[in-house]
């Protein structure tokens, strides 16, 4: 009886230690993927645009960030380039993840937006809209609905992605587990809690982007 | 008055397909031109060329005085003058109909919102769909969907309107009130350029009939002319299988 006290307890002294790097880990996952799905409808655009001054680069982009290993990337910039310009943990470890799943992101999109029948660009034109205001209120709110289960499951692996700048000394979830044990030497229960957070994280995640699929329903889409 | 639509000579080829092949045609203000012809013979073709949906190869279209060339400024131009209707309506799925109307005003015209409502609450009333405001397009028939989109182009208040097949897509019953709008904008002296298999329509309507083969002109004159006696034996035989 007094051994599963013991356990018990133990297991709150844990949890009260990691609980307090939630946010942290929180902030990097919201920054990262902000900056994410900015890049990716930049770089969408640009490999749609007909133009080959915007479909080089974002061609180039696309490759080279989703071609390296994320950790090699987060090692690149804080490592490498950190040092030429100064750059801080929180901001090195953002741009990584944020240009690294910024590629990734920039090909859903463009898969949501080729998924739009051509008549609906053609109407808009018609209509004088640029194309800016094209992609602005035609384009991306259509394909943002096709796309929110890939976009989901993004955001869900930037989450856990994010425990990768703990080795550059960010204090998020994932460090805060490696300083407790290496303090106490638990490691079942440490790494045991730990993914208990991610996964509770994770699992309201999925439960959010189910919500927005139906708030967003366009009637007529042909989805359900 | 000066033609409001000039085309001088124009070609455009898709690979090996010859689509438009050195055509010309004016269009006076206020005229009613409906273009008939067997399929594939460039009737879209060309109209889409009349706001910049497609760039000629050659020869010099020219629409509201504006020169439609390479420079998106004049597409741009020229679209605010045009109104364009399509087959397949292609509202936007993702508005309600009255957000469909509205959009281009307050985008485009940068009206407020208010102003927006007002006009697309106006053209609504015209086309008959003011109770189908809040409906999204799916819930609409298609003679709806239709009305709306004629309703939608009008808000930006064109001096021409086009119709690509406006009811090709449509079950026989509800070409009636499609047609209906149109005749009545023909009435108040819109300039329409119309491509459509409706012939009887086109008796009733339209000033001057374009028969339209192989990317060229066949034939072109007014209404009853074209239609009941044409010159040119491939009208007369297109015609006859139409109306049959």
């Amino acid at each position: 009886m007094s051994e599963l006290l013991n356990q018990i307890e133990m297991m709150i002294r844990i949890l009260m230690f990691l609980l307090p790097a939630v946010p942290a880990t929180v902030k990097i996952t919201l920054l990262s993927f902000t900056l994410a799905v900015v890049l990716g409808i930049a770089g969408a655009s640009g490999r749609m645009s007909r133009s080959k001054a915007a479909g080089i680069p974002a061609k180039i982009y696309i490759n080279v960030a989703r071609g390296v290993p994320l950790l090699v990337q987060i090692f690149f910039i804080y490592f490498g380039l950190g040092k030429l310009l100064n750059l801080d943990r929180l901001l090195a470890g953002v741009l990584a993840i944020g240009i690294c799943y910024g590629a990734y992101i920039s090909e859903i999109v463009r898969a949501g937006i080729q998924a739009i029948p051509r008549g609906q660009s053609e109407a808009a034109m018609s209509l004088g809209l640029s194309r800016f205001q094209l992609w602005r209120y035609i384009l991306l709110p259509q394909a943002f609905r096709l796309i929110i289960p890939p976009l989901a499951n993004e955001f869900i692996a930037c989450l856990k992605d994010s425990s990768l700048v703990s080795i550059i000394g960010l204090r998020e979830l994932t460090r805060a587990g490696t300083e407790y044990y290496s303090q106490h030497f638990v490691d079942f229960h440490t790494w045991f809690l730990v993914g208990l957070i991610y996964l509770t994280m994770t699992l309201s995640l999925t439960k959010a982007a189910s919500i927005l699929e139906k708030r967003f329903r366009i009637p007529g889409m042909g989805i359900h | 008055m000066p033609p409001i639509i000039e085309v001088e000579n124009i070609s455009k080829r898709y690979g090996d397909h010859q689509a438009l092949d050195n055509l010309s045609i004016s269009v006076d203000p206020g005229e009613v031109v409906v273009i008939i012809g067997p399929s594939g013979s460039g009737k879209s073709t060309l109209l889409r060329c009349l706001n910049g949906l497609e760039r000629v190869d050659s020869g010099k279209v020219v629409v509201a005085g504006i020169p439609l060339d390479e420079s998106t400024k004049n597409a741009h131009l020229v679209r605010l003058n045009v109104g364009m209707v399509f087959q397949q309506f292609e509202l936007f799925i993702h508005l309600n109909v009255l957000e469909n109307l509205m959009l281009a005003p307050m985008v485009v015209n940068r009206l407020a919102k208010t102003d927006a409502e007002r006009i697309a609450d106006y053209y609504l009333g015209k086309v008959g769909l003011r109770s189908k405001a809040k409906s999204f397009p799916s819930q609409l028939s298609g003679g709806e969907k239709q009305r709306a989109a004629i309703a939608r182009a009008l808000c930006l208040n064109p001096k021409i309107m086009l119709f690509d097949e406006p009811t090709s897509a449509l079950d026989p019953e509800m070409t009636g009130e499609v047609l209906a709008v149109m005749k009545k904008l023909a009435d108040e002296g819109m300039t329409m350029v119309i491509v459509t298999h409706e012939i009887g329509f086109a008796r009733e309507v339209s000033d001057t009939v374009v028969f339209m083969d192989s990317g060229k002109i066949v034939e072109s004159g007014k209404t009853a002319d074209v239609l009941d006696y044409s010159r040119h034996p491939r009208t007369a035989e297109f015609l006859r299988k139409v109306l049959r």
